[in-house]
């Protein structure tokens, strides 16, 4: 797929009922933080959206390390078909304003009880598709010696 | 200087060279500029570089969240430049574009009036997640000419009271009408400020200032059910006893004395009145008592970083006025209660009007060097940081710390 067509898949994907996300930041330290069920959207540039919900999470200062000092964060999306995985540079954090007071709102819309802390924008410098298939398959093509033997073996006649 | 501090991130270091050299909008960033959409500078304590109390922009945003309050200053004293360029609004200096910025967001209350007929804005202000309560803009220091010395809040109070026709004093009533009329823009506002200038009548000296604070802060704490909410006090040294009244009575959850200057000489150059009501160790006294009543984390002074370099009296060196500073930053940590400055800006208004402000090593140094300090005591500052203020380079670089004892997700 081409950058553009992923970046459409990526926007399907985070669409879809079935989805699900993945973040991973990285502390100052070297410790990497995952959150799951990550919610993120994609902006009409381009750009990733995630919704942080608490201001003390190491989520939230990791990726205000990753701003301040230019450091990537990455990230991954399933619907079950199709797995994307990206990575980028954190440019925002939108604390204030009519960006973050419409996710604020919809926030509060689906879960009275949310706060809302942040709402990052990422810049996507890599996407890549990791759909299982489609890795078997190009890992089987390009790197053969990766196999098992007991998965070559043909049946006895 | 980015290069020289590498663990100093570079948006903050922006954000203190623009407060120390303050800012000038183009004609292009003025016409980008609609006051029905963006924040427009309205009432405020103090003053600006530049004199006026004219409706510009009232501040800036970086890209990380961060609040730049800089004063709009004269072409002729080296501010920044905030204008367009290839249609988005930056901040430039010499033409060359150093970060993009924007400007805040105008709150839903302003415009709108109270049920005595005043403007909300007149009663209450906001910064971006704040909302700002600054009941009285008179200072009794100044009465017999005792005021601090770089201290613009008498001279732009007469101001704003003939130009803005802004009322001399709230009521608590009124205020609460504002903070709930606020409170309808979702998600914009985390915090309440209060301060005003020092009173110092009444039985026990500023009996009349918490009084008058008392009135605000319980009106406001009906708006919450009676119970604590996120909010800070500015205020002048105020004594157990008032403290506890405020405390029990109210819901006030921090408090703030500040000491301007940490040097016992350089506090009683710069701030005659208060070393003619209170004096700095009664002044330091108070603000460790005060931990008792508000908690480890809940309590903070404030410095006008620079004063302690203006001349005749001031260090002679940055080195030494950074020094010593430290020190006593470190001390007042230990005891639990955080320092926190500002950059000082050189009004007008102020005695100090033509001193020279400290080079930005100096406040990039200070900066990191009172954070430091919190992070060698463990003390947050939640109460006082990028979002619930916005105004001081320190806690900016605090944003990374974890909850410290509390629970830390």
């Amino acid at each position: 797929m081409t950058k553009e067509a992923l970046k459409d898949a990526l926007s399907q994907i985070l669409q879809s009922a079935d989805a699900v996300a993945a973040l991973t930041t990285i502390a100052a330290d070297g410790v990497p933080t995952t959150v799951i069920d990550a919610e993120f959207s994609v902006t009409e540039k381009g750009t990733l959206l995630y919704r942080e919900f608490f201001e003390g999470s190491r989520s939230n200062r990791d990726l205000l390390h990753s701003l301040w000092f230019n450091r990537v964060v990455s990230f991954a999306v399933s619907d079950g078909d199709t797995r994307l995985h990206g990575y980028g540079v954190p440019t925002h954090s939108h604390v204030a304003g009519p960006l973050f007071q419409e996710h604020y709102r919809a926030t509060n819309e689906r879960d009275n009880s949310a706060d809302l802390a942040a709402v990052w924008e990422i810049r996507i410098d890599d996407l890549e598709d990791v759909s299982p298939q489609l890795l078997r398959n190009k890992q089987d093509t390009q790197r053969p010696f990766f196999r098992h033997l007991d998965r070559l073996i043909t049946p006895e006649a | 200087m980015v290069a020289r501090y590498p663990e100093v991130p570079r948006l903050i270091v922006i954000k203190i060279d623009a407060q120390r050299r303050g800012v000038y909008y183009s004609k292009e960033a003025l016409s980008v500029f609609d006051p029905l959409t963006h924040q427009a500078r309205t009432l405020a304590l103090f003053g600006s570089r530049d004199g006026e109390v004219t409706a510009k922009p009232e501040a800036l945003l970086l890209r990380d969240g961060t609040s730049v309050l800089a004063d709009p200053t004269p072409p002729s004293r080296n501010p920044y430049v905030v204008d367009v360029v290839d249609g988005r609004l930056a901040l430039t200096d010499g033409g060359k574009v150093i970060e993009e910025v924007t400007y805040w967001t105008r709150p839903a209350f302003y415009g709108k009036r109270t049920a005595f007929g005043t403007l909300m804005e007149h009663v209450v202000t906001a910064r971006p997640q704040r909302l700002n309560v600054f009941p009285s803009g008179y200072c009794h220091f100044w009465a017999n000419d005792k005021g601090c010395q770089y201290c613009d809040i008498v001279n732009h109070h007469k101001q704003s009271v003939k130009e803005l026709k802004a009322p001399a004093r709230v009521r608590g009533q009124e205020v609460a009408e504002v903070v709930r009329e606020s409170l309808l823009e979702k998600g914009r506002y985390t915090t309440v400020c209060l301060t005003a200038g020092s009173d110092t009548r009444g039985n026990a000296t500023f009996d009349t200032e918490v009084d008058f604070y008392e009135e605000v802060l319980s009106a406001i704490t009906e708006v919450f059910g009676g119970r604590p909410f996120p909010s800070q006090l500015i205020s002048s040294a105020f004594d157990l006893k008032q403290l506890e009244r405020l405390k029990t009575r109210t819901g006030l959850m921090s408090w703030t004395s500040d000491l301007e200057v940490l040097n016992v000489k350089l506090f009683a150059w710069i701030c005659p009145g208060k070393e003619e009501w209170v004096g700095y160790a009664r002044w330091k006294q108070r603000l460790i008592d005060s931990v008792s009543i508000f908690g480890r984390g809940r309590v903070a002074t404030g410095i006008v970083g620079g004063v302690e370099l203006a001349k005749p009296n001031g260090y002679a060196s940055e080195d030494e006025a950074l020094e010593r500073t430290l020190e006593e930053a470190d001390w007042l940590g230990e005891q639990g209660v955080s320092v926190i400055s500002t950059v000082w800006n050189p009004r007008p208004g102020s005695k100090f009007k033509d001193q020279q402000v400290p080079s930005l090593d100096y406040y990039v140094r200070l900066a990191r060097g009172l954070h430091e300090v919190r992070v060698r005591h463990q003390l947050n500052i939640d109460f006082d940081d990028y979002r619930r203020c916005g105004n001081h380079p320190d806690t900016d670089l605090s944003r990374l710390l974890p909850g410290f004892g509390r629970v830390s997700n």
